[in-house]
């Protein structure tokens, strides 16, 4: 137990002008009931956005900034509307035969975060992971050895319980997110920011088997989302290239990229609009500028027989 | 903070608070320094800056449902906190295994000790990363807890809303797995 009581001891204390913020806004809410409990709200719509762009920062140093390729031939979509009718029919037609019970997810993802054009600043990582089919186990290396780590914040399998219609999904999703909150930090008063729910949904259609008509189901959900708009020509980590469901909070442009031929899942694209200053504890500054791009890119995803496995 | 304030416990401040909410603004100068460090070393601090603030704001507006019999209100700001840091377990972890991959640890530590923390964490910390990323969510809250809060079991029931018994077996669990990867008969 020692030396877990010394892992990460000397981590810097909170400093005084965080200190005086965050009592500030503890001040606000015992003043200003109404006042705080939108800054609340606020503080969830931030949430989907700090955990892509910190996920990707902490990624280790390497490689070189990507090199995007142009694709002239993309078939343009009108909507999102139709964007989400033509990806919904592309998974309801995938010929892909359905997993045994026991088998697992394999995807391979391509993790890049920076400033487009910025070298010194770009970092990208790859990342293997096995999920199981029904949802409760995932895995991935690490040092050699295959570590393990338990269940899903949702069960799939509550996805896919009949009738499944979009309205459906969400609102399966949704109940999933609100009674966290409800054990937890109760701040969405009942609501599910919009970006929150892309980010979940993201995290189903990247990581998590689902039957085709659950990811029929979600493509066709999202074009419900309040706020969001299709995109094309959105860049993924590795260079391709896609037509995305996009969309932006809190000066950020949150985007799912899909293949602009198949509609199959190309990964997704975070860019930050507006220029951002975050001080740092030891006083110095860190500016996210305005083009700062958080990116993956699914390089594989395939069903293999046992986690380890890659083909 | 005022001579009074200091004296009583913290059950009796939120009890006060229901009259007079300003009454509870001493718990966060009692609680926030540790909060913060809590859950910083777990997130970095810009992460804990914000879960700190949030934490205060979801307790008050909480504080009704807080049975004012128990004295320290410790264990209850901490779960709270343990939940808004779980909503960041995808974060918590790819930083685990960044530096469980790289031995460079992506969390920023205090200026003097950076140089020969990060050789250290060459070793048995990049090994110990890799442990806790691996773990449960509800087991690594628990480990955590009391490792690094000296919290009791009791303590860390209140906190998490669960059983003695569970966090007992969770702990055992806990410490079972991290030795399987360490080798340590310690931990």
């Amino acid at each position: 137990m020692n030396e877990l009581k010394e892992f990460r001891r000397h981590t810097p204390v909170m400093t005084g002008s965080a200190a005086t913020v965050a009592k500030a806004r503890l001040m606000t809410a015992i003043h200003e009931p109404e006042a705080a409990r939108e800054s609340a709200a606020s503080g969830a719509r931030r949430f989907g956005r700090r955990i892509a762009m910190a996920a990707a920062l902490a990624l280790a140093i390497g490689g070189t900034v990507v090199t995007l390729r142009d694709q002239p031939d993309m078939a343009p979509v009108a909507g999102v509307a139709e964007l989400g009718e033509r990806a919904a029919s592309a998974a309801q037609n995938d010929p892909t035969p359905a997993p045994g019970p026991a088998q697992w997810l394999y995807t391979k993802e391509l993790q890049l975060a920076g400033i487009e054009a910025d070298v010194d600043r770009d970092r990208r990582a790859t990342w293997e992971r096995w999920t199981s089919v029904d949802g409760k186990r995932s895995a991935w290396y690490e040092g050699g050895r295959l570590m393990f780590q338990g269940s899903a914040v949702f069960n799939p399998a509550d996805l896919a319980k009949a009738p499944v219609t979009p309205a459906g999904v969400t609102a399966r999703i949704k109940a999933g997110i609100l009674d966290e909150d409800r054990r937890g930090p109760q701040e969405l008063n009942g609501h599910v920011p919009p970006a929150m729910l892309l980010m979940e949904i993201n995290q189903f259609l990247s990581e998590q088997w689902l039957t085709p008509e659950v990811r029929a189901a979600l493509f066709r959900a999202l074009p419900a989302i309040k706020g969001i708009t299709v995109a094309q020509n959105v860049a993924v980590a590795d260079g391709r290239r896609g037509v995305a469901f996009s969309l932006t909070d809190d000066g950020t442009q949150n985007s799912l990229v899909l293949d602009p031929q198949t509609f199959r899942y190309l990964g997704a694209n975070s860019t930050r609009l507006q220029d951002r200053i975050y001080e740092r504890a030891d006083g110095s500054k860190e500016i996210f500028k305005a083009g700062m791009v958080s990116l993956t890119a699914q390089l594989e995803a395939r069903i293999v027989n046992e986690p380890g496995q890659r083909s | 903070m005022d001579a009074e304030t200091v004296e009583i416990d913290d059950g009796e401040l939120i009890r006060r608070s229901a009259c007079d909410p300003e009454q509870f603004a001493a718990l966060f100068d009692r609680y926030a320094l540790q909060i913060h460090l809590y859950a910083a070393r777990r997130l970095g601090v810009q992460t804990a800056d914000d879960i700190v603030a949030e934490t205060f704001l979801a307790a008050f507006r909480r504080r009704g449902t807080y049975d004012t019999s128990f004295a320290l209100a410790r264990p209850w700001l901490y779960g709270i906190a343990t939940t808004l840091i779980a909503r960041h377990r995808r974060q918590e972890e790819r930083l685990l295994r960044a530096l469980s991959r790289t031995g460079i640890d992506p969390l920023p530590e205090a200026l003097d000790d950076t140089v020969a923390r990060r050789v250290a964490a060459q070793g048995r910390d990049r090994e110990l990363a890799g442990a806790l990323a691996s773990l449960p969510r509800g087991h690594r809250d628990v480990l955590l807890l009391v490792a690094w809060e000296d919290m009791s079991y009791e303590e860390v029931a209140r906190a998490l809303d669960i059983s003695v018994g569970t966090v007992r077996s969770r702990l055992h669990r806990a410490r079972k797995k991290a030795r399987n990867v360490l080798g340590d008969e310690e931990l």
